[in-house]
C-alpha cells in the first residue's frame, strides 16, 4: 500500500500482484498518477473499480453507499457443485442482533 | 509472443559449460472476465521454475501483497469520505522485472530459431514460472513508485 499527498489532495494506491486499486480525493491527481503509471508500465485502465480481488464493488455515491459482494464467487462455487439450479432460501436472523467489532473472526 | 519481442526478454547464446538450461512450456488458457464471460484466449510461455537451483538461478522469492483487511480499510475510507475509486491492471505483469542472476532457458518449444537450434535463451527479464518472477517485477514497481513521490505504508 502506498500513499502520496500534496496540498489538500491525496492518493492511496494498493498493489496486489498486478491489480492496482487507486483511491483519492482529487480526480486530477488520480489522472496524473494513472498517466504516469501508463508511461512507466504497460497498463490497462479498468476505469472505476468494479471488482477487487474477485469481490464486486457496488457504489451509490449519492447515498454514500459502498457494498461488497462475492456473488460471482458464490455462483462459481454453486456451479462447480452442480447446485446452481437450487432454489435460494432466506435464512432467518434475529433482527435485534447488532454486529460488533468483537464478533469479527479473530484469525484474519 | 508480441510482448516478448517488445520487452526483449532474452538473447540467443551458447550455453556455457557447467551450466544447465531450464525447460519451458506453453500454458494455454481461456481468460474470463470477473463476471465469467470469455474475454480472450491466452498462450503463455512459462519457465519450469522447479528446475532452477537455489543460490545459482535464484535467491529471494517472496512478494509482498496487500492484505485483504487493508483493502477493506481503503474501501471503508472511500465510502466514508466519498473518494474517487479507480482500478488498473499491469499487463504482462511478470515480463517487466529485470533479473539479477544469469539464467539460461531452452528455446521456445516449436519456435526454435532456424540454424541456431542448439543455442539457448539467456534471460534478460523475468518471465512467468521463474522462482523470482513475481518478486522482480514488484521490486521494479516499488522503486518506480517511490520515485514518483509515493511512500509505502505498513
Amino acid at each position: 500500500m502506498y500513499l502520496k499527498s500534496s496540498n489538500n489532495s491525496f492518493i492511496i494506491l494498493s498493489l496486489y500482484v498486478d491489480d492496482i486499486l487507486i483511491a483519492g480525493n482529487s480526480k486530477e491527481m488520480i489522472d496524473t498518477t494513472k498517466k504516469w503509471l501508463s508511461s512507466n508500465f504497460e497498463m490497462k485502465d479498468m476505469g472505476e473499480a468494479r471488482y477487487v480481488l474477485g469481490v464486486k464493488i457496488i457504489r451509490d455515491r449519492s447515498k454514500r453507499l459502498l457494498g461488497l459482494t462475492q456473488e460471482t464467487y458464490i455462483k462459481k462455487m454453486l456451479e462447480s457443485y452442480h447446485m446452481h439450479d437450487s432454489k435460494p432460501m432466506d435464512t432467518l436472523v434475529d433482527k435485534s442482533l447488532s454486529l460488533r467489532c468483537d464478533m469479527c473472526p479473530k484469525t484474519l | 509472443m508480441e510482448s516478448m519481442k517488445i520487452n526483449q526478454v532474452w538473447d540467443l547464446v551458447d550455453l556455457p559449460s557447467r551450466r544447465r538450461s531450464i525447460g519451458n512450456k506453453w500454458v494455454l488458457k481461456i481468460k474470463r472476465k470477473a463476471d465469467g464471460l470469455i474475454e480472450r484466449y491466452k498462450a503463455r510461455l512459462v519457465a519450469k521454475g522447479y528446475t532452477q537451483e537455489e543460490g545459482i538461478d535464484y535467491e529471494d522469492t517472496f512478494l509482498p501483497v496487500v492484505r485483504i483487511t487493508s483493502v477493506r480499510l481503503i474501501l471503508a475510507i472511500v465510502a466514508h469520505i466519498d473518494l474517487e475509486l479507480y482500478q488498473m491492471d499491469v499487463r504482462t505483469a511478470f515480463l517487466n522485472g529485470e533479473i539479477n542472476e544469469e539464467i539460461y532457458m531452452d528455446q521456445r518449444l516449436g519456435f526454435e530459431a532456424k540454424g541456431q537450434e542448439r543455442k539457448v535463451c539467456k534471460l534478460k527479464r523475468s518471465i512467468y514460472g521463474l522462482k523470482q518472477a513475481s518478486r522482480q517485477r514488484n521490486v521494479k514497481f516499488h522503486q518506480a513508485i517511490l520515485k514518483d513521490g509515493f511512500t509505502m505504508m505498513e
